[in-house]
């Protein structure tokens, strides 16, 4: 063992600095696909239930009035997640009876301030109506 | 007889968390020393009062990072209990295998840590490196590196499939003869040797007398075991080894947890072999707990670790205590201190795992007459009239 940690060691010695530039160069560990990252709501899934606001731990969920009439939503509430207050926890994605959220393992997060869901789900319906 | 006092702490390089220990040294020797807790206080127990029964689940996970799926077992565990539910067996195996995970990174860290405190600080990177694989597994299974937040009342969140379960038994080999080697280190490294052997010894009355729990009553030959006493999860269907050493100094603590680290790993290979068809979790969730009130107990990597929940009916809990580990472990080390060199202090509190910001409670005992305040050290050592 001692001779196995010395061989690690001077390895180490001679190879690059294993920290990166991070913004600038993307690091190269690998992310799981089920990691809890980046989710927002489908507008054309919702039915506006509001269960995941109700049980958000955070209160980062707010259900928004968005006159979008899509026809599955008859009150037109939709949920916005504000993505400073979330802990990612995802109850709303376990909680959700109709499977509307949309999750990703992105991580980086890294926004202007008050950042939410809401541009993300509007564009993911834009997406949704040109198909 | 002259002494010199010397305050290490709340904040102090070699101490990780904010702890004051007051200590009286003649020359390098320590003659007495004190401690003093009380600079961390979250207020987790009132939040937990405040939210409802679905939400104070998440709030449970955040009072230790470490080991936050303990939390979290042992809350929704006693919800279960008052509800009168039993989760699927597919589910109880899965949350044995995501807290045994975490006793393997617990246990881990604390092996790094302590290398760093005596000054082996490349055996400190390697271990790090090593843990960095089973946090790697445990964003696998939970979806993240350090909080798992898998639990759901009457069941879990996510479920293992073969892939991930070809992972796991990988990489458990890997760690598996990594352990085997930090186990020979320690038998054979000097400054190991030098640093730990005999250097805070705990006798195996003063541990009962102190109700020690976890690695540290192991150590000093006490096989107290939540997971063997009480078996909860799917520890009655799994056998293991309650690993316990008699010779009850640093050193000792340390080899416990590595050989229960190995205990582990057998452990989650037996659930991932055993892992039930079925679903992982009830097709409700409840939302309203009726009264009554339960004592909960887990096993968590630190020790023994208590949830007294009451509820009055409703959906808010009316009370929940929480007991971590470390309260008996880190308040009884004050004397242990006493007749080793200053530069063994810190030595000595590592070896018992110290996690002072799951510990820190506030309380107030109000008497008849006149309101009593009581830290939590006194408290420690009160007894019933």
């Amino acid at each position: 063992m001692k001779l196995s940690m010395l061989k690690e060691a001077l390895t180490n010695i001679i190879k690059k600095p294993i920290t990166k530039a991070y913004p600038i160069t993307k690091r190269d560990i690998e992310i799981p696909e089920s990691h809890r990252g980046l989710h927002y709501v489908d507008f054309s899934k919702c039915t506006g239930c509001s269960l995941c606001a109700i049980d958000c731990p955070s209160n980062a969920i707010q259900m928004t009035k968005i006159e979008l009439k899509l026809g599955t939503n008859p009150k037109n509430l939709y949920p916005i997640i504000n993505y400073e207050k979330c802990v990612f926890c995802c109850h709303c994605v376990y909680i959700c009876p109709v499977k509307a959220y949309i999750t990703t393992n992105n991580f980086e997060l890294v926004e202007s301030p008050g950042t939410t869901s809401l541009s993300f789900s509007m564009k993911n319906l834009q997406r949704g109506e040109i198909k | 007889m002259t002494f010199v006092e010397i305050p290490i702490g709340p904040q102090h390089p070699a101490l990780h968390e904010p702890i004051l220990l007051r200590l009286k040294v003649d020359g390098e020797e320590v003659i007495d020393s004190e401690i003093s807790t009380g600079y961390n206080h979250r207020g987790v127990e009132k939040l937990l009062e405040k939210n409802t029964w679905i939400k104070s689940i998440y709030i449970s996970s955040r009072i230790c990072g470490i080991c936050n799926a303990v939390h979290m077992q042992t809350y929704v565990q006693g919800i279960e209990r008052l509800l009168g539910i039993e989760p699927p067996p597919r589910a109880n195996y899965i949350r044995t295998i995501v807290m045994e995970l975490e006793r393997i990174h617990s246990h881990m860290l604390l092996f790094a840590v302590m290398a760093e405190t005596i000054g082996f600080d490349t055996l400190f990177m390697i271990v790090m490196k090593d843990r960095e694989r089973v946090m790697y597994l445990k964003d696998l299974v939970t979806g993240n590196r350090v909080h798992a937040d898998i639990h759901i009342i009457g069941g879990v969140k996510r479920d293992i499939d073969d892939s991930k379960k070809e992972v796991i038994l990988k990489e458990l080999a890997y760690i598996e003869q990594r352990v085997k080697d930090y186990k020979k280190i320690m038998h054979e490294d000097y400054t190991f040797q030098k640093r730990l052997v005999n250097v805070g010894y705990v006798s195996r009355n003063y541990a009962l007398k102190n109700s020690l729990v976890g690695p540290p009553a192991r150590a000093s030959g006490i096989p107290y075991d939540i997971r063997a006493l009480e078996p909860y999860a799917a520890y009655s269907e799994i056998d293991f080894r309650v690993v316990t050493r008699e010779e009850g100094d640093s050193w000792s603590r340390m080899m416990v947890r590595l050989d229960e680290i190995s205990e582990s790993i057998e452990i989650i290979r037996q659930a991932l072999s055993k892992l039930p068809q079925g679903s992982i979790a009830l097709k409700t969730i409840p939302r309203v707990v009726k009264q009554g009130e339960y004592i909960s107990r887990v096993e968590a990597p630190r020790g023994e670790l208590i949830y007294h929940i009451v509820s009055r009916g409703g959906s808010t809990p009316y009370r929940v205590k929480v007991r971590t580990p470390s309260f008996f472990n880190v308040l009884n080390t004050e004397k242990l201190f006493i007749g080793h060199k200053l530069a063994d202090v810190p030595v000595i509190l590592v070896s018992f795992d110290p996690c002072i910001s799951c510990m820190e409670r506030v309380l107030l005992i109000e008497d008849k007459d006149k309101p009593r305040y009581l830290t939590l050290k006194q408290l420690s050592r009160w007894q019933p009239k």
